[in-house]
């Protein structure tokens, strides 16, 4: 007879091991905080044959009911019960035929999580065979404690994945916003420097044309200073709007970067020979270029690139030199370094020399050279990068991802097959 | 009367040689530094009667010269002679008793002569 007893015992204490089991993992399944307190609930009073199941939480020390099932209509007094009240602080499951007109049974079960009440399940009113309401026995209790613990753990990772959630939403919006601010300052900065290279053209412009009035100068001289000094402005405006178009409906085609250097620095050999006729010292030139694959890319702005830093090589060897070029491919990137062996810069001018508008060539240079170098590279995804100490040269190395992306090339196409038609 | 000499902190050569020509033909000798520290060394060892600065200096700024300038009690007259200034600089700049500004874009001769002559009467 107590072998029976026994037996049944424990295979019921085995399903209702089962049961808990089961339950923790449905209740585990969802991170949605609203789901998971479903899902406590539909199981809960299943489990207990409970008529009514609620769960409450607080939020700024008011209570709150989340969750509600077997009723319907407002269920707020039992928030004020002083069962209810007490649960709170207690942290224990309490039994209670309730203070109600109907003289309901009550159960109330905290929710425990990380030694806190994260939150309390109130059962009302077991129902028995026959339709009659009783209060909960100890086996419910039993069951109850365990299932409140995972219950309580499973409700905390939800909310806490909600809130992990929200965090990252209101980072993002940050970080959006951060970057809009950036924007506008660099447009503000940008606007500030176009200002300064401006003023600065137009003073001189307006100064010699001044000193002529007033000193009665050389007019030859004077009228060469003006025109020159203007078509530097040209300049500016030129690159200003270069800067301004970069990345505007440009399409990438397959470029063979070796012979893209190639083409460029025979385009700056014969630009430097017009600038500096006999002047010209003289420069070795040394050209590693291994064949690279071809790689979706703007030419013209990749053309451009190149024959600017070659630019700024030759002029930082006034006295001569050697200037390498070498061409490689590595992973799935190809590299590109131009070094020369001139004049070379300090860590401050190294930091600068992106930033538009910053110049250290006082004859030719709008400033604008390298920072437009920059955004070209950064518009193929790649990087360009400046190593150098004075005296002893500088070396500009420039990665570009391989990009094998034929979706601008098709579109080139398309674009021929409608002049074609 | 020894002519009075200005130093003239920019280094930008066509603008250099033009405050240069214009100081020359009022009567004035004239002295260069392209650099903020450089501008220091002139300082301590010649007898400058003014200053026209330039802002956009490689290195020190010419505010940030001029700061130092006035801390260092050294209370030569300054004429700021900048292309842009920001509203950082022209905070400086009023603390820091300068005899007068001219705006590159602007720049006049007259503008220059009546500036220079009103900081050393």
């Amino acid at each position: 007879m107590s072998n029976t007893n026994s037996d049944f015992e424990i295979r019921r204490q085995l399903l209702q091991m089962q049961m808990l089991y089961e339950i923790g993992l449905a209740i585990n399944e969802s991170l949605d905080p609203m789901q998971v307190v479903e899902e406590i609930l539909n199981r809960a009073i299943v489990m207990v044959d409970a008529r009514v199941g609620l769960l409450i939480i607080k939020e700024d020390e008011e209570s709150k009911i989340i969750g509600q099932v077997g009723v319907k209509g407002d269920l707020t007094a039992i928030l004020r019960m002083p069962e209810v009240v007490r649960a709170w602080n207690d942290n224990q499951l309490s039994q209670h035929l309730a203070d109600t007109p109907a003289g309901n049974h009550i159960c109330v079960v905290p929710l425990e999580s990380r030694g806190e009440t994260g939150g309390l399940l109130i059962f009302v009113d077991k129902e028995h065979r026959g339709n009659t309401v009783g209060p909960f026995d100890e086996q419910d209790e039993t069951l109850l404690k365990s299932f409140a613990y995972q219950a309580g753990a499973s409700l905390h990772n939800a909310r806490l994945h909600e809130n992990l959630e929200e965090a990252y939403e209101k980072l993002k919006i940050a970080q959006r916003k951060l970057a809009q601010m950036e924007q506008l300052r660099a447009l503000g900065e940008l606007g500030a420097q176009v200002a300064h290279a401006m003023n600065h053209i137009l003073g001189i412009i307006t100064g010699h044309a001044d000193m002529y009035l007033n000193f009665g100068r050389d007019p030859e001289n004077t009228i060469r200073t003006i025109m020159e000094t203007a078509e530097s402005g040209q300049g500016v405006m030129e690159k200003i709007q270069q800067f301004a178009r970069l990345n505007v409906g440009k399409k990438r085609v397959p470029v063979d970067m070796a012979r893209l250097i190639e083409d460029s620095t025979a385009d700056v050999q014969t630009l430097w020979h017009g600038r500096q006729g006999e002047k010209a010292a003289s420069v070795e030139w040394v050209l590693s270029l291994e064949p690279v694959p071809e790689t979706y890319a703007n030419p013209t702005d990749l053309k451009e690139v190149i024959s600017n830093i070659v630019l700024n090589a030759l002029e930082a060897m006034p006295s001569g030199g050697q200037l390498e070029i070498t061409c490689s491919k590595k992973q799935e990137s190809i590299y590109i370094a131009i070094r020369d062996t001139g004049i070379g810069m300090n860590e401050e001018t190294q930091k600068q020399i992106f930033t538009p508008f910053f110049s250290t060539n006082e004859e030719w240079g709008t400033g604008l050279g390298l920072a437009i170098a920059y955004r070209i590279i950064a518009d193929h995804e790649g990087e360009i990068g400046v190593e150098s100490s004075v005296d002893e040269g500088c070396c500009f190395t420039i990665r570009v991802p391989i990009n094998l992306d034929p979706q601008n090339y098709l579109e080139e196409h398309d674009d021929a097959a409608d002049l074609d038609s | 009367m020894m002519t009075q000499r200005i130093l003239i902190v920019e280094n930008d050569p066509r603008w250099y040689q033009m405050l240069d020509e214009v100081s020359a033909n009022l009567g004035y000798t004239t002295c260069q530094a392209g650099l903020a520290t450089d501008a220091i060394d002139l300082l301590r060892e010649t007898d400058i009667a003014l200053i026209l600065l330039d802002i956009k200096l490689p290195g020190i700024k010419g505010h940030q010269l001029l700061h130092q300038l006035r801390k260092n009690k050294m209370s030569v007259p300054v004429i700021v002679v900048a292309g842009y200034l920001t509203p950082e600089v022209v905070e400086i700049l009023i603390d820091s008793r300068i005899q007068g500004i001219i705006v590159k874009s602007e720049f006049r001769v007259r503008r220059l002569a009546d500036a220079i002559s009103a900081a050393l009467s």
